[in-house]
């Protein structure tokens, strides 16, 4: 069994991260684990959020930590990579959102992740979804009119003056901000609570995503292409 | 006025050498590094140089040099250099003016403003001219030194911090204020501050410390059960107490906790100096010392807070993981130690390394177990 851990800044990129594994491994083929790490007098501890459709006989095993910030992720790959790597896991991937740094800064911030990561235990991957993993929901547009018929393209063309079908929302600075605004349209909400996200990440193609997206946004397609390397 | 910066070397040319190259500090300093590279020495030795300017201490060490610069409105440049105990120069510039130009056996040039002249002087070699000359007519420029000295305290936050000293009030004894720079007074602070400014210092110290966590109602000086001192029969030996919300009665000084009692003795002592308008530099070694993590994380946001919104300059040191990451780095000073040599590292001389790190993604603590603060991305 191949086994695989996922750092991910938050709730957001746990859901989603769970649901493209499922959908491109298959549902039956794979272990999924989802983990919470929590502060508790400054000593971090992890606690089990949910064990998606573990059994033994899988081909894949991967958890997926959520580690409350973007502040946590790398600290907590260091931190954690030496005991996955005795149970183990054969590599680690993180993932962040650029945002709030900026756009700019992306060369610098991709040079600085790799800083400081051990390397004696197993590989380490860190990837940032640009600016936001907010971008790669609207970048699989047709989520939009699932969410709500009435979010067409063209009411968003027409109330925000792009188009996520045709352009790249990677060129977005904020695109949490810009997923609100355009839910808000029919009434409805983008956040962070986990009934929200969750309807998001059910709306989403992955197909399109996998095939498409991936090709018009570049830090989707960096990420999909490790996962399918694990996937081999 | 704040202190700018300081640099110092004791001993030169001698085993015993030691330097701390020059350290630029802002409004809040936390002075970091590895055990035995500097931290506790140079936080003594600020209070050394408070200590000597307001007169509080004579020459301790038979050999410094200090250079100094505080600023205040304008900068203030001050020099002193001593061996074998006698003041071999002392000089101080302000504005790009020196007002006071002293060398070997005490003989020097001082300002005398009133005057308007400079005039010749001979002070005692083992004594500060800033000090024995102090005249707040001809020599006005002498006062800030002496205010900063005066209202610049050390808290030892790793030791006992009073808990182990009680007090005996004479009532019949003159009501002299308490030695603000005696730390283990804690009894006779409060029961100070009260008296002079009643109920608002104890809310004071009672908010402060349910801010940082600790639940209290109330806050007082009374006598400790069951103890006294034959010498003193007939007065009760008085300790500090708190009432915690969650319980009936009160808790003394004996039995409230050691790490309780530090971080209460240092808000008792900070309100008092700030109701008393003491504060020039507030000192503190070892900070968060056998406090948990809220409540160690929390005083130091209270003090980054009452050093942001007031005129007070704060210098701390830690050892602590976790007070580390939740100190911003842009209050960081980093102290390495090679041979006989400390350096300083900090946003004022390094800031493209200090920015850079926040590009690692790492925590904060890592900044300093890198080595990060060397050389940035190119520590091997």
């Amino acid at each position: 069994m191949k086994r695989l851990a996922i750092f991910v800044e938050g709730q957001t990129e746990q859901l989603f991260v769970t649901k493209l594994l499922k959908e491109i491994a298959g549902e039956n083929h794979i272990n999924i684990i989802q983990e919470k790490y929590i502060s508790n007098g400054g000593v971090r501890s992890i606690t089990l959020i949910d064990a998606v459709s573990a059994t033994n006989e899988k081909k894949y095993y991967v958890i997926i930590r959520d580690c409350g910030g973007d502040s946590r992720v790398k600290s907590d790959i260091v931190d954690g990579c030496e005991k996955l790597y005795q149970k183990g896991y054969g590599e680690i991937i993180g993932l962040l959102d650029v945002y709030p740094k900026d756009r700019e800064d992306i060369p610098k911030y991709e040079t600085g992740l790799k800083f400081g990561v051990p390397t004696k235990y197993l590989p380490i991957s860190i990837y940032l979804a640009v600016m936001e993993i907010e971008a790669w929901f609207m970048g699989e547009a047709t989520h939009f009119e699932k969410i709500h018929p009435a979010l067409t393209k063209e009411l968003i063309f027409d109330t925000f003056g792009f188009d996520p079908f045709l352009e790249n929302m990677e060129m977005r600075d904020h695109p949490a901000n810009d997923l609100n605004k355009i839910y808000k349209l029919v009434g409805l909400a983008y956040t962070k609570k986990k009934k929200n996200t969750q309807r998001t990440v059910d709306s989403i193609d992955y197909e399109r995503l996998y095939i498409d997206g991936k090709i018009k946004m570049e830090s989707l397609g960096k990420f999909i292409e490790h996962i399918d390397s694990f996937l081999d | 006025m704040i202190l700018k910066s300081i640099k110092y070397s004791q001993y030169n040319n001698t085993p015993n050498a030691w330097t701390l190259e020059r350290f630029e500090l802002g409004k809040v300093n936390l002075v970091v590094g590895k055990n035995a590279t500097g931290k506790t020495k140079t936080l003594n030795l600020i209070k050394g140089l408070a200590d000597l300017l307001c007169g509080e201490i004579k020459l301790i060490f038979t050999s410094g040099c200090y250079e100094v610069i505080f600023h205040n409105n304008a900068d203030i440049q001050y020099f002193l250099s001593y061996e074998n105990s006698k003041i071999q120069k002392e000089e101080l510039i302000v504005e790009g003016k020196k007002l006071l130009n002293r060398g070997a056996e005490g003989k020097g040039r001082i300002m005398a403003v009133e005057l308007g002249t400079e005039m010749s002087f001979q002070s005692p070699e083992n004594e500060l001219a800033c000090v024995t000359r102090r005249d707040s007519i001809q020599h006005p420029f002498f006062e800030d030194l002496y205010e900063w000295g005066k209202s610049t305290i050390h808290y030892p936050f790793g030791s006992s911090l009073g808990k182990d000293h009680f007090a005996i009030f004479v009532k019949k004894e003159k009501k002299n204020n308490v030695n603000i720079k005696d730390t283990s007074k804690v009894a006779a602070f409060l029961k100070r501050g009260i008296e002079k400014h009643g109920n608002v210092i104890k809310n004071k110290i009672i908010q402060d410390m349910n801010t940082i966590g600790y639940e209290l109602n109330d806050v007082g000086v009374c006598a400790i059960p069951g103890m006294s001192i034959d010498s003193f029969q007939g007065s009760n030996v008085e300790g500090v107490y708190v009432k915690e919300k969650d319980l009936d009665i009160v808790t003394t000084q004996i039995e409230i906790s050691q790490g309780m009692f530090r971080a209460l003795s240092l808000l008792i002592q900070l309100n008092y100096a700030e109701f008393e308008s003491l504060h020039g530099c507030i000192i503190i070694d070892d900070i968060g010392e056998g406090l948990d993590f809220e409540r160690s994380t929390s005083l130091i946001k209270l003090l980054i807070d009452k050093a942001n919104n007031s005129n007070v300059q704060i210098i701390m040191s830690t050892n602590d993981r976790f007070v580390m990451n939740n100190v911003p780095l842009e209050y960081w000073s980093v102290i390495q130690r090679v041979g006989n040599t400390s350096k300083i590292f900090n946003y004022k001389n390094s800031k493209k390394i200090f920015d850079d790190f926040e590009y690692t993604g790492l925590a904060n603590f890592d900044f300093l177990s890198t080595e990060f603060f060397i050389k940035g991305f190119d520590v091997k």
